[in-house]
């Protein structure tokens, strides 16, 4: 069995590394005599020491072997063999760092379509046992890059929340100031005072946090979606993403049981989507999408999914909501929106609430409107199609007939006189996510559903 | 083939509202006993609409109650206020379980769980022969 590369000793050391930051603390902070203070850094690199040793001990027994997949050994006190075999792995994840590209190590991480939530196996190797675990099959088909100008627009909309923070920045700094402005010049009491010198400052920093939370958010998404190229290889998809911790991920197709496009509002300004997967045993770690397309136009979305899914079948939304159930979908986000004339009505300072108020109510309708004007539900011999918005996004899903793993229709008592009625489906998928497409006829629905099942 | 639910399943639905009723009902006396007689109106209210519904809510939820399999797909609709239609595929299906409660073994009911890759879903409160002869019909299919 080949040892695993030294970054296996690096990563698993670095949290007992931190040990060696209490006597710094200690000299600095403790006010002690000073015998008390050697003696105690003693103790604390002493133990530092000794957990690096039994890291040490441990990846010196550890081993991994290729051979007709990973063979992984580890552990000291527990000792595990861990194999997986080629055939079984849904998706192979390779990660580089840049510690690791100047130490000519990979971080390989192996899924299968197993029931744990983390990879089935994780193991750091030298870059060219990587590259022979990775090896590609199939001869390389035509590649799908991601443009700049549209990853820059995913990024600035990373999430609705990162928007939601800049337009909020203002209005706090504005109500800061009006704050300042107002209280002390009407009122002289303890209470205002300390109001009026201590909100305005504390406004202003909440604001700059979000600004910093905003251009963190941006940062990340871009490094994360910058050099984003995907293609086809044989039977799996080969997925390169990220500016500095670049990452190798190969899907298994097979395994493909949903693919998913995603717009938010802002998204949708540009027309563009972001493509998602579902397949069994892919990006099982916390917060991990697994994204083939991060951001494209729908002209170069098609031309990239034939690139890299081709004749994956995909079918038109038949039954879509009717327009007066559009009052319906409206009336929550309506209620929402107008509840920001309450504080319009109250004034001074509230006016700024009511302002943020009614553009996250505004938001929110307009992702309704959009949302209930896309809605669909389609089927047919081969796939089944659902469109629809949830929170502050919309969902385009399509996934093959066989995928659908139940059809459920929910008919509330007011759906029941309109004659209308909520589809929702569910597929397999790592978080088990229900799709809901709302209002929509009951007879067509249940003529398409019917056809799932039946055909 | 078609499944309904069973005439222990109005039994087991009127032991459970009125377990939850007369708990409610309690809890809101209790605390009327501890704070304030105002709340004794809402104790009131809890009891008589306990007693409502144990004798209104269960002959509708068995009356529109039903499962039916017809070797392509289970179908269930069920739902008094909310009416849910169901439809599982058959070749979707990757494991169904047979299980009941101490309150379902006593009125001889059983809920069937499908279980599929992308979950499970529940038909409750089938009557034990028909709870059989549907686990029947499936093991067949799995077969």
């Amino acid at each position: 069995m080949q040892r695993p590369h030294p970054l296996h000793l690096y990563y698993d050391i670095k949290i007992w590394l931190l040990l060696l930051l209490l006597p710094v603390l200690r000299a600095v902070f403790y006010s002690g005599d000073t015998v008390s203070v050697i003696l105690s850094s003693i103790r604390d690199v002493a133990l530092a020491a000794a957990l690096t040793a039994y890291s040490a001990v441990k990846w010196r027994k550890s081993g991994f072997l290729l051979k007709n997949g990973l063979i992984i050994s580890r552990g000291l006190i527990i000792r595990r063999l861990i194999r997986v075999a080629a055939k079984h792995a849904a998706s192979i994840e390779t990660e580089r760092s840049p510690l690791m590209w100047l130490a000519g190590g990979r971080r390989v991480r192996i899924n299968t379509a197993g029931l744990k939530r983390r990879a089935d196996a994780t193991v750091y190797m030298p870059a060219g046992a990587a590259e022979l675990l990775t090896e590609s099959g199939g001869g390389s088909a035509r590649r799908v890059y991601s443009r700049v100008l549209p990853v820059l627009a995913l990024s600035a909309s990373s999430s609705n929340a990162a928007i939601g923070f800049l337009t909020l920045a203002p209005a706090l700094r504005q109500a800061g100031q009006i704050i300042g402005r107002e209280v002390s010049g009407e009122v002289y009491g303890l209470l205002n005072r300390i109001v009026s010198l201590g909100l305005p400052p504390l406004l202003n920093a909440i604001a700059n946090l979000l600004v910093l939370g905003w251009c963190f958010s941006f940062a990340r998404t871009f490094a994360r979606a910058a050099g984003f190229a995907a293609s086809r290889e044989g039977a799996r998809i080969h997925v390169v993403s990220g500016l500095l911790n670049v990452r190798d991920t190969y899907i298994d197709c097979a395994r493909i049981t949903a693919v998913e496009l995603r717009q938010t509002l802002f998204m949708r300004l540009f027309g563009l989507y972001t493509v998602t997967i579902t397949a069994a045993g892919c990006r099982r770690e916390k917060g991990a999408r697994p994204v083939i397309i991060p951001a494209a136009r729908r002209g170069e979305l098609r031309d990239a999914l034939d690139t890299l899914l081709p004749g994956y079948p995909a079918c038109a939304a038949a039954a879509r909501p009717p327009l007066k159930a559009l009052a319906g979908r409206a009336f929550a986000p309506l209620l929402l929106t107008a509840g920001s004339l309450i504080p319009l009505y109250a004034g001074g300072v509230w006016r700024t609430f009511a302002a943020v108020w009614f553009a996250a109510g505004g938001w929110w309708l307009v992702i309704r409107i959009i949302g209930s004007r896309r809605a669909g539900f389609g089927a047919d011999s081969d796939a089944v199609t659902v469109r629809y918005s949830a929170g502050l996004a919309l969902y385009e899903l399509h996934l093959p007939r066989q995928a659908v793993d139940l059809v459920r229709i929910i008919r509330f008592p007011w759906q029941r006189r309109s004659g209308t009625c909520t589809v929702e489906i569910r597929c397999f998928g790592e978080k088990g996510k229900r799709h809901r497409v709302p209002s929509l006829p009951y007879n067509r629905a249940k003529e398409l559903v019917e056809r799932v099942c039946n055909e | 083939m078609r499944f309904f639910a069973g005439k222990g399943a109005k039994k087991v639905i009127t032991v459970w509202i009125s377990a939850l009723g007369i708990a409610a009902t309690a809890l809101v006396s209790a605390l009327a006993g501890l704070t304030t007689p105002r709340l004794l109106p809402l104790a009131f209210v809890f009891g008589a609409a306990t007693v409502a519904a144990a004798f209104w809510y269960p002959a509708r939820y068995v009356g529109r109650f039903r499962v039916s399999f017809d070797g392509r797909a289970v179908r269930a609709v069920s739902g008094v206020f909310v009416k849910k239609e169901l439809f599982v595929p058959a070749d979707a299906i990757r494991a169904f379980e047979v299980c009941s409660t101490p309150a379902q073994r006593l009125f001889g009911c059983r809920t069937i769980v499908i279980r599929f890759a992308g979950g499970a879903a529940f038909l409750p409160l089938l009557s034990k022969e028909q709870a059989e002869q549907l686990a029947d019909a499936l093991e067949e299919l799995e077969e």
